[in-house]
């Protein structure tokens, strides 16, 4: 089984005269909670960490073109996709069609088989981050069991006499004993391995660009000395590459001197209606979407961007942050961010300007969106405008209509720190190494 | 030692702070004067109240003066300003935060005023209070002084259409303590344009904009600052905004004024650490122990960072330590404790570099001007002394009270996402072992308080609350030019 994280992105056009019906839906999910209600239940799922039903309002581009009312379907899911897509499908083929039937596209026959044929065929490629890999919905609930129980026997153990004076290795001898003699945890005493199959699933795709570009680099020096149809291959494919880079690079910088277009600036009450929602002490979540910067270019660079990203996803550290996901719709002309982070939106939204580095990065995609204050060659400047940034966030943002999340009690740090214990639970370790390990309680 | 380098410190010009329009409150803490009085005012009659204001304003103890008597300052509530007949276009320019006020309900969740700490048992400030619409603050030499100003100060009241609501009285602890018997207030920002202070480190030099209006702040921006238009101020009293053409500066020398008054449990806490402490043969030291680990600093003061193990009068007064280097597990100063949280300083675990972690706390400071209130439990603040002394019934605690530019980014940050929030640091079940709010409820726990050791930590459980929200509100703070504005607005036909 593989236990890579990645996003579902299902995106369909709402049908003529549905969106009201569509809200009401939703307004009757979100009402009940999105865990157990009498339409649809996430909570019945076993591969969903998070998922978020939203609407995108109709808007229209800087240059007039109209952009249609658009539902979202959107989780976050470990393992294989057809099997995701096939649970949510079976758990509850009546609910889904209760929800989807306002959407274009949407067979009028309705089975299981029919749900997933639809879902799989509205499914939009999206780029996908992940505090944390490999790790199941299942995992995180035991392994924060699994932790709890180490934790308590700790706190009886610092009151025996002695105890502090045992070696780290001892210490989590004594551990290992109290897990081993505890059969609710005996699923923790086999050592934690991550399959091959999940590792490649994630890295294999980068691994096969870097061999390509690798070769292709070599081919592109030995062309020089050995020119046959092999290095020139080579060398055009490595070319190409660096077209595809450096080619949207510069236009985009031709786009970038065009005068800036601001976004309106959200009343208060609008801010304050996205902030009221975020009543969740430990987890929130945000739905950012708008149109894109004015030009072909923009679309086009961001489209190029956002499958770079994809590709380097296993690399990317965005802090207290559970996932997110950027892609386009409408033929790539607005942009959708969603993102699931621990605490508050006005937290989240400043670990991306705070941090020179993250700006950067930010202005990559962000830098695309309308409103979003201006770049020069992608990177430079941006959200260095603090004021802008989060002026052009708070109006782009959007109300979510549902959303749903596991083990509310549960913070990202809180998940990588347990599964380090599950790691080090088992197997040889020296005294050294015990005693960072103890460190993580 | 050469803590933090330079770079930390965008290259802002320095700007020149027009004193005179300051009110003097910002730039100096007044530990001159130990006395204190704040008086929380209602307007009864608005025309008559503001002919008042105008002649407080030439009372207003500006930042030019270093005044040896006394001093006077005056910070309105929203509600407050609503009564002096700004227009509500001009209204509408003061930040969401202030407008909505401490008590939204939605804010009481982003501050963690729930459960005990709700508005609705606050004794002032509330949502079951009477409103505050001024809150005149006064401080002097000594009682004699406080007296006198009070006096001349509330006679006036009756006439002028302005009503006591309550008074919180407040004097200076001996040996800058507070009520727990730890020393206070030692890590402050400076002000980058005051320059008073040579030995400050760079990563706690910071631009005026921080916590004054119409200057740059860490951003190289001007904050935002209420502002009204040009024909809304015919006797051209205020300057020109710096953000918008064509409009008239309101907040330029003002700023955000915090104030949470909040009583201690001096008897619960010491009680607590002696139930709870037995690291050490003596119940006393290892009460004291503990004590410190909860707060960052041994009672003198004395870092944990500098003096794990015990006081060193050396380091009393120190503020030069970082955490990512000489602590990241926070094995010397727990990662939950008080000082560690109020100001994580370049350690933040979720930023992978201590560079990092400094860019991202620098943008989330404030400028604290706290006061204790009520008799101390001894006469000298000594822990052994207050574990040692009876229960009693007197009201004690801080007035905590604080500046920011912008109180989303740096006050309701710091109390959210450091105080407030039980997985800061990747703790699960801790939130500020002294100020923050300590419960069990849906799953979720923030009444844990850990302390990392080697071999294994020790996890203290169930901490009662040691400190309890009795009032609090957001208030503007304006310069003396903005002030006399206020009091010239005409008043409705």
């Amino acid at each position: 089984m593989t236990t890579t994280h990645n996003g579902l992105a299902i995106s369909a056009r709402i049908k003529e005269g549905h969106h009201e019906a569509l809200i009401k839906t939703l307004s009757q999910i979100n009402d009940q909670g999105a865990a157990h209600n009498e339409i649809y239940s996430f909570g019945d799922s076993k591969t969903t960490h998070f998922a978020t039903l939203a609407i995108l309002p109709e808007e229209r581009t800087l240059s007039g073109k109209s952009l249609p009312s658009r539902f979202l379907f959107l989780t976050s899911y470990t393992g294989d996709r057809k099997k995701h897509v096939r649970e949510l499908a079976e758990n509850n083929p009546e609910g889904l069609a209760e929800i989807f039937k306002h959407c274009e596209g949407f067979p009028s026959t309705i089975t299981p088989g029919s749900i997933y044929r639809y879902m799989r065929k509205y499914t939009t490629i999206n780029t996908f981050y992940t505090g944390f890999q490999y790790v199941t919905y299942e995992d995180v609930g035991k392994e924060y069991e699994l932790r709890e129980a180490i934790e308590n026997y700790l706190d009886e153990a610092c009151n025996e006499p002695g105890f502090k004076n045992k070696s780290a290795l001892e210490i989590r001898k004594s551990i290992q004993d109290v897990v081993k003699s505890d059969p609710g945890l005996s699923w923790s005493t086999k050592p934690y391995k991550r399959s091959l199959r999940s590792y490649l699933k994630l890295l294999g795709p980068l691994y096969i660009l870097g061999v390509i570009l690798g070769v292709s680099l070599i081919c592109c020096v030995l062309v020089f000395f050995w020119a046959n149809v092999f290095t020139w291959i080579g060398t055009m494919i490595f070319l190409s590459f660096v077209g595809i880079l450096v080619v949207p690079l510069v236009l985009l910088r031709i786009n970038e001197s065009r005068p800036f277009e601001s976004v309106a600036k959200p009343t208060d009450k609008r801010i304050y209606d996205i902030v009221s929602r975020e009543k969740y002490p430990i987890k929130n979540e945000m739905t950012v979407a708008g149109p894109l910067k004015r030009g072909w270019i923009r679309p086009v660079f961001l489209f190029i961007i956002l499958r770079l990203v994809w590709f380097v996803r296993a690399f990317a550290y965005i802090p207290t942050v559970h996932t997110a996901r950027w892609f386009q719709v409408d033929g790539g002309k607005r942009i959708v961010f969603i993102a699931y982070f621990d605490n508050t939106s006005e937290a989240y939204a400043h670990d991306f300007v705070d941090s020179d580095k993250r700006i950067r990065n930010l202005n990559l995609i962000f830098g695309n969106g309308h409103g979003f204050p201006p770049t020069k060659w992608a990177v430079i400047g941006g959200g260095r405008d603090r004021e802008k940034y989060i002026t052009a966030v708070r109006a782009q943002q959007k109300i979510t209509n549902v959303w749903y999340y596991t083990h509310c009690h549960v913070g990202i740090l809180n998940i990588n720190n347990n599964r380090a214990i599950r790691k080090g639970l088992w197997g040889d370790m020296s005294e050294n190494e015990a005693r960072q390990w103890l460190l993580l309680f | 030692m050469a803590f933090i380098v330079l770079k930390y410190k965008p290259n802002i010009p320095m700007q020149l702070l027009e004193k005179e329009d300051i009110q003097g409150l910002i730039v100096r803490g007044y530990s001159n004067f130990p006395e204190a009085s704040f008086v929380l005012c209602g307007i009864t009659n608005p025309a008559k109240a503001k002919k008042y204001f105008a002649r407080l304003a030439e009372r207003i103890t500006p930042a030019s003066q270093k005044p040896d008597k006394r001093a006077i300052h005056i910070a309105f509530s929203n509600e407050g300003i609503k009564l002096l007949n700004l227009s509500s276009s001009a209204y509408a320019t003061f930040s969401r935060q202030f407008k909505e006020g401490m008590t939204e309900k939605n804010r009481q969740l982003v501050l963690g005023d729930i459960e005990y700490n709700a508005p609705e048992h606050w004794e002032w400030g509330g949502t079951r209070s009477e409103q505050i619409h001024f809150i005149l603050m006064i401080y002097a030499k000594d009682k004699t002084v406080l007296n006198l100003v009070m006096e001349g100060e509330k006679n006036n009241f009756d006439q002028t259409g302005i009503k006591e609501i309550k008074t919180l009285d407040s004097f200076a602890l001996p040996e800058q303590k507070e009520h727990f018997g730890f020393r206070d207030g030692i890590s402050q920002p400076n002000i980058e344009e005051l320059g008073k202070d040579n030995n400050a480190p760079e990563w706690n030099v910071l631009p005026s904009g921080e916590f004054i209006l119409g200057y740059k702040n860490v951003y190289d921006q001007y904050p935002e600052s209420p502002f009204v238009s040009r024909n809304e101020d015919p006797e051209n009293l205020l300057p020109a905004s710096t953000l918008y053409d064509k409009k008239k500066d309101l907040g330029r020398n003002g700023s955000y004024l915090i104030f949470r008054q909040l009583s201690q449990d001096v008897h619960a806490f010491w009680k607590y650490l002696m139930e709870n402490s037995n690291e050490k043969d003596d119940p006393t030291e290892a009460a004291i122990c503990l004590g410190a680990k909860m707060v960052g600093r041994w009672p003198d003061g004395t870092p944990l960072i500098k003096s794990p193990d015990e006081p060193n009068d050396k380091f009393t007064t120190d503020n030069q330590f970082g955490y990512w280097k000489e602590d990241f597990h926070g094995l010397k100063c727990p990662v939950g404790s008080h000082i560690r949280r109020s100001n994580p300083r370049d350690w933040l675990l979720t930023e992978k570099t201590h560079e990092e972690s400094m860019q991202m706390i620098r943008k989330h400071r404030i400028l604290r001007r706290g006061r204790a209130y009520g008799l101390p439990m001894t006469d000298t603040l000594d822990p052994e002394k207050i574990m040692k002394a009876e229960n009693d019934t007197e009201a004690r605690g801080l007035h905590f009270i604080c500046f920011s530019g912008d109180i989303i980014r740096q006050f309701e940050f710091i109390q959210n996402a450091w105080i407030r929030f039980p997985k800061f640091g990747g703790l699960y079940d801790d939130s500020d072992p002294l100020i923050g709010t300590h419960y069990q409820k849906n799953g979720i726990k923030t009444d844990a308080f850990t302390v990392p050791a080697e071999p294994v930590r020790r996890r203290y459980k169930n901490l009662p609350e040691f400190t309890t929200l009795r009032g609090g509100g957001y208030f503007f703070f304006p310069g003396i030019r903005a002030l006399r504005y206020l009091a010239s607005l005409p008043n409705p036909s």
